[in-house]
């Protein structure tokens, strides 16, 4: 009797001596990468479309495109040209497409739905370093980025602000729809780059990365 | 006074141990199996959202481990009073689900997610119940209700898109107890005169409201949940060893 009753204390007591190892044991974490995608999407052309605001006949247009989907051809930068008129309000809007595909598709409508981490950035050079303005509701983009201001011009006069807003909280700028407002007759570049900031838009330039960096060559007359 | 006091101690002691010795099989015991997380707190979802958040009642629950300890003093033939502690751990399953849902909220290259698991803990008071079928066999049954606390696990997702890290947004643990309660049935069998071998299923519910702090969650697009308001419900089948105290 004693035997048996030190067999079963013994089987016991081993077993929430296993337990007590089973909690202290237990706390490991799993990791789960995704795999790459087989291809970012494409995206071949961003048209500026624009029309005056006290003149509906004004209506330029601005076409930037790339069909090479390797990028070793040069961009068709035949069209990518605005010429406007002086002293001039513009309501402009965004147009991105996919030309390869048929029909074409209409990228910026995709934009739009994922506008909540998408900014877009507007950037008139020539340009004097005082008019250069980084904030987190300014198109301009920062020095360190690549714009290269001149102290002594002649000045681009042209301003861009976005008039379209995302359903963060507080809601951000996005850029595809816009107001230019031109100054005196000039002309310059006009540099456009999309910035693709997931969960990291904050309204400014640096975080993410670019889904396209074009320039368009601008008229004021 | 006293010594009536005295006289009434001893005879209800008397009484207790005449009845201990008489009625059914006291035990203390320990018991290990697996628990399968039920509902929606066992499911995993394809969340896919570029517009806003989502908060998904999935809990993404893989099966876990369950260990018990309890014990129960029997007052008749059939039915005692007793308790169990246990405590369980349930991974997360389905992490490429979760990351595959980022990656195209997002439309990144790249998504990697990682995640802790599932606590629970238990303190279950109740009623026994123990009928035996053979000499050495008896099927047995539960009724316990008490709390629980369960805690949930961090996820935390990194993002890398265009070559560039991204930063990692956090879904952070949290903790809240609860009332619980437990129903099972079960086989006893006696191995040796103290020692029985106990197969029991269970079924466990809860329902803790989780309030659920989100760290880096900057724009609104993807899973996120801040209130984590679903029973958590699981099966339970385990194995066990009880201690019989001895009829003298």
């Amino acid at each position: 009797m004693k035997k048996l009753f030190s067999f079963s204390n013994r089987s016991f007591f081993g077993t929430v001596s296993l337990f007590l190892l089973f909690l202290t044991g237990c706390n490991k974490q799993a990791s789960q990468p995704t795999p790459r995608p087989p291809g970012n999407e494409f995206l071949t052309t961003v048209e500026l479309v624009l029309h005056n605001t006290a003149n509906p006949a004004d209506a330029p247009i601005a076409i930037w495109r790339q069909l090479d989907p390797t990028g070793a051809a040069p961009p068709d930068t035949s069209k990518a040209v605005l010429n406007l008129k002086a002293n001039s309000t513009y309501a402009g809007q965004m147009i991105l497409l996919d030309e390869t595909k048929s029909p074409v598709d209409t990228v910026s409508i995709v934009i739009r739905e994922r506008q909540n981490y998408h900014l877009e950035f507007f950037q008139p050079t020539p340009i004097s370093p005082s008019n250069l303005i980084i904030s987190n509701t300014s198109t301009d983009i920062p020095v360190a980025d690549g714009t290269v201001t001149s102290a002594t011009g002649p000045y681009l006069n042209l301003v861009v602000t976005r008039t379209d807003y995302d359903t963060n909280v507080p809601p951000m700028q996005v850029g595809l729809d816009d107001n230019f407002v031109t100054g005196a007759a000039s002309t310059g570049w006009l540099r456009v780059v999309q910035r693709h900031q997931p969960n990291v838009k904050n309204g400014t330039y640096d975080p993410g990365s670019a889904d396209f960096d074009v320039n368009y060559r601008v008229n004021i007359q | 006074m006293k010594r009536l006091k005295l006289y009434i101690l001893s005879a209800a002691l008397a009484c207790s141990v005449s009845v201990f010795a008489q009625k059914g099989p006291s035990f203390i015991g320990v018991s290990g199996g697996i628990s399968m997380p039920t509902g929606n707190w066992g499911k995993s979802k394809l969340i896919i959202s570029s517009t806003d958040f989502v908060n998904d009642p999935s809990g993404f629950a893989a099966n876990g481990g369950l260990f018990a300890i309890d014990g129960a003093w029997f007052f008749s033939k059939h039915f005692g009073i007793g308790g169990m502690f246990n405590y369980a751990t349930y991974s997360t399953k389905d992490l490429a689900t979760l990351s595959l849902g980022y990656q195209q909220s997002f439309d990144v290259d790249s998504v990697n997610t990682t995640a802790g698991s599932y606590k629970v803990w238990n303190i279950l008071p109740g009623l026994y119940f123990n009928y035996p079928l053979a000499k050495k066999l008896a099927v047995t049954a539960r009724a316990l209700a008490g709390i629980t606390n369960a805690t949930t696990p961090m996820v935390a997702v990194s993002v890398n898109d265009g070559g560039i890290y991204d930063g990692t947004f956090i879904q952070q643990p949290a903790t809240k107890t609860s009332f619980a309660f437990q129903l099972g049935a079960g086989l006893n069998y006696k191995i040796i005169k103290c020692l029985a071998v106990d197969l029991r299923a269970d079924y466990f519910y809860s329902k803790p409201d989780f309030t659920i702090q989100n760290t880096m969650r900057q724009n609104k697009a993807g899973r996120m949940v801040p209130e984590y308001n679903q029973p958590l419900t699981a099966v339970n089948i385990s194995l066990g060893v009880s201690y019989l105290f001895l009829k003298k």
